[in-house]
């Protein structure tokens, strides 16, 4: 089993990723859009495994949720629980209490927990390669660690109410009692927040884990006698309400559009802020994925993917020492990350994009785009392009496409002037991620610049022409 | 496979190319002839670069594997490496 827990620490909140290593089937859980869908595309991506469904405990109410969008994007399934159904205003893959989701050798079950909200469902995960017995348990806003879900964050919309606030504590303290408290003692409860996060209690621990056993046992909430006792103790010990709650909740309702959802307030840039540094020398760096920043970017704006291992090291391969940057990104989450990252490779980032390429496109600008062929596509059409490779020397040298011209990245920056330009560029590199930067340096030089996917590696599995240099 | 035994291991998981081959060039030069570097890389163009590095730099490429989504490679360092 693949297991993995994404703790975004601003708002103190857990999302999770779980696979099955053999069938290289993934689903995610209550994905959040500050680390937005790449993250969780990226993710899966380097596990190896490849997503075949998004799952939500319950409609949040703390954070803007992208499982919508995550699941648009992988083409699968949203799934929320039945009772889910025409209160959201979208459309969503119905789960019944007790159903159960097969991932190869990965058994997920939901458990319909009504009480923080009426559609909530944990789901227990299985490793049928080990054990028939559950091995750990998702509990959304259930059950915390050393704490609950809060029963009260209601919205003046008839369809959600249809519990009061004492019903939703009586529900909570019977679904942890008699549902979750059910599993076997060694079950594993990982939680979708923890710490400080505003949707529990005073109580919540900052541990981001724990067991059945330890929570029958210690946790001072569901050790109330009985619900009403229950139902006393968590009003008193609860926190005050998250901050936009009312509009966090209606846009993951789809009750109302995310442009109406206010950002928090951070250090950055508005689309004019961009445009303005870009006018006066600095360079835009889009850090998306090579494919997405192809499909749409601002001109001019120069592709490296982010990642948080080595894009100090890889920037200060493709880009002049200490330049001046501006950062643009999936999420403010990531563009921030950039930012600390590239300033502490020693150069002068002036921020990044608010809101990245949404806000942007929102401010009425324009974004351009890069064609994408496949390797299939340059061999089909090879008479027509001059095929430029972007790696260094010494991967040229073992294998490349006959004819290429070699252009690493600093060489692209530096020009393309002695470049014939009488017929398109077809860039490649591995797969596509230094190609990417290299088309995108050739384009903002106002060069003719197609990138390549799938790159060397895919050309060399086709077993397609290549030559070596001495 | 046959067994191969590695002195050393490189952990280039999550790295992007050709950051896996760098790094291993860096660690290599503090292996001794005939010593066995494992990379362990993510990156796909891994699979292109390592053979190109090898006989770029006449170190031996003993195998590449994939094990559960991860790319595994065997590095002899070379007599004149």
């Amino acid at each position: 089993m693949i297991f993995k827990q994404y703790r975004y620490e601003p708002l103190s909140q857990a999302s999770y990723i779980v696979g099955c290593i053999r069938s290289k089937k993934g689903v995610v859980i209550d994905p959040i859009a500050d680390l937005g869908p790449d993250h969780y595309l990226l993710e899966a991506a380097d596990l190896g495994l490849s997503i075949t469904a998004v799952l939500e405990t319950h409609v949040h109410a703390d954070y803007v949720s992208c499982a919508r969008e995550l699941a648009e994007r992988a083409e699968v399934p949203h799934h929320l629980h039945e009772s889910a159904e025409g209160i959201v205003r979208y459309p969503i893959d119905p789960l019944k209490d007790g159903q159960v989701l097969e991932l190869g050798k990965v058994r997920i079950r939901t458990l319909h927990t009504p009480g923080h909200t009426p559609e909530h469902s944990c789901f227990v995960v299985y490793d049928l390669a080990r054990s028939d017995d559950p091995w750990l348990v998702l509990t959304g806003d259930c059950l915390f660690v050393g704490d609950v879900g809060r029963p009260d964050l209601l919205l003046d919309d008839e369809k959600l109410n249809i519990m009061s606030e004492e019903e939703r504590a009586e529900s909570q303290y019977s679904s942890i009692r008699n549902r979750l408290f059910q599993l076997p003692d060694h079950v594993e409860v990982w939680p979708g927040h923890f710490g400080g996060s505003t949707c529990g209690g005073v109580n919540m621990s900052g541990k981001a884990s724990s067991t059945i056993y330890y929570e029958k046992h210690y946790n001072l909430a569901v050790a109330q006698p009985d619900a009403a006792h229950f139902a006393s103790f968590v009003r008193e010990t609860m926190k005050p309400f998250p901050d936009n709650y009312r509009q966090i909740k209606s846009y993951n309702l789809g009750l109302i559009d995310r442009s109406e959802v206010l950002d928090e307030p951070t250090g950055g840039l508005k689309p004019s802020e961009v445009a303005a540094a870009a006018e006066s020398g600095a360079l835009v760096l889009d850090v998306h994925p090579p494919l997405t920043f192809a499909h749409g970017h601002i001109a001019g704006s120069v592709n490296l993917q982010f990642n948080t291992a080595d894009l100090a090291d890889r920037a200060e391969m493709a880009l002049p020492e200490g330049m001046n940057l501006v950062v643009v990104a999936a999420t403010n989450a990531v563009a921030g990350a950039a930012e600390r990252i590239l300033g502490d490779a020693g150069f002068k980032v002036e921020g990044y994009l608010q809101g990245g390429l949404d806000a942007w496109k929102r401010a009425g600008r324009d974004v351009v785009s890069i064609p994408v062929l496949n390797v299939k596509e340059l061999r089909d059409r090879f008479e027509q392009f001059q095929v430029v490779d972007a790696r260094e020397r010494f991967e040229y040298k073992y294998a490349h496409i006959p004819g290429a011209i070699l252009l690493p990245s600093l060489a692209a920056w530096e020009g393309s002037e002695s470049l014939d330009h009488s017929r398109p560029f077809a860039v490649v590199c591995g797969d596509q991620v230094r190609s990417a930067t290299v088309a995108s340096m050739l384009r903002r030089a106002g060069a003719d610049a197609y990138l390549v996917s799938g790159g060397m590696v895919d050309w060399l599995e086709r077993d397609f022409p290549v030559e070596k240099a001495s | 496979m046959p067994d191969i035994k590695e002195d050393r291991v490189l952990d280039a998981r999550g790295l992007l190319c050709p950051m896996p081959v760098v790094k291993a060039a860096k660690e290599m030069k503090s292996l001794e002839k005939k010593q066995v570097l494992k990379i362990l890389a993510t990156d796909r163009g891994a699979l292109a670069d390592f053979p190109a590095w090898a006989d770029d730099t006449g170190n031996e490429l003993l195998s590449s594997n994939e094990e559960e989504g991860v790319l595994v490679f065997f590095i002899r360092k070379g007599e004149d490496a």
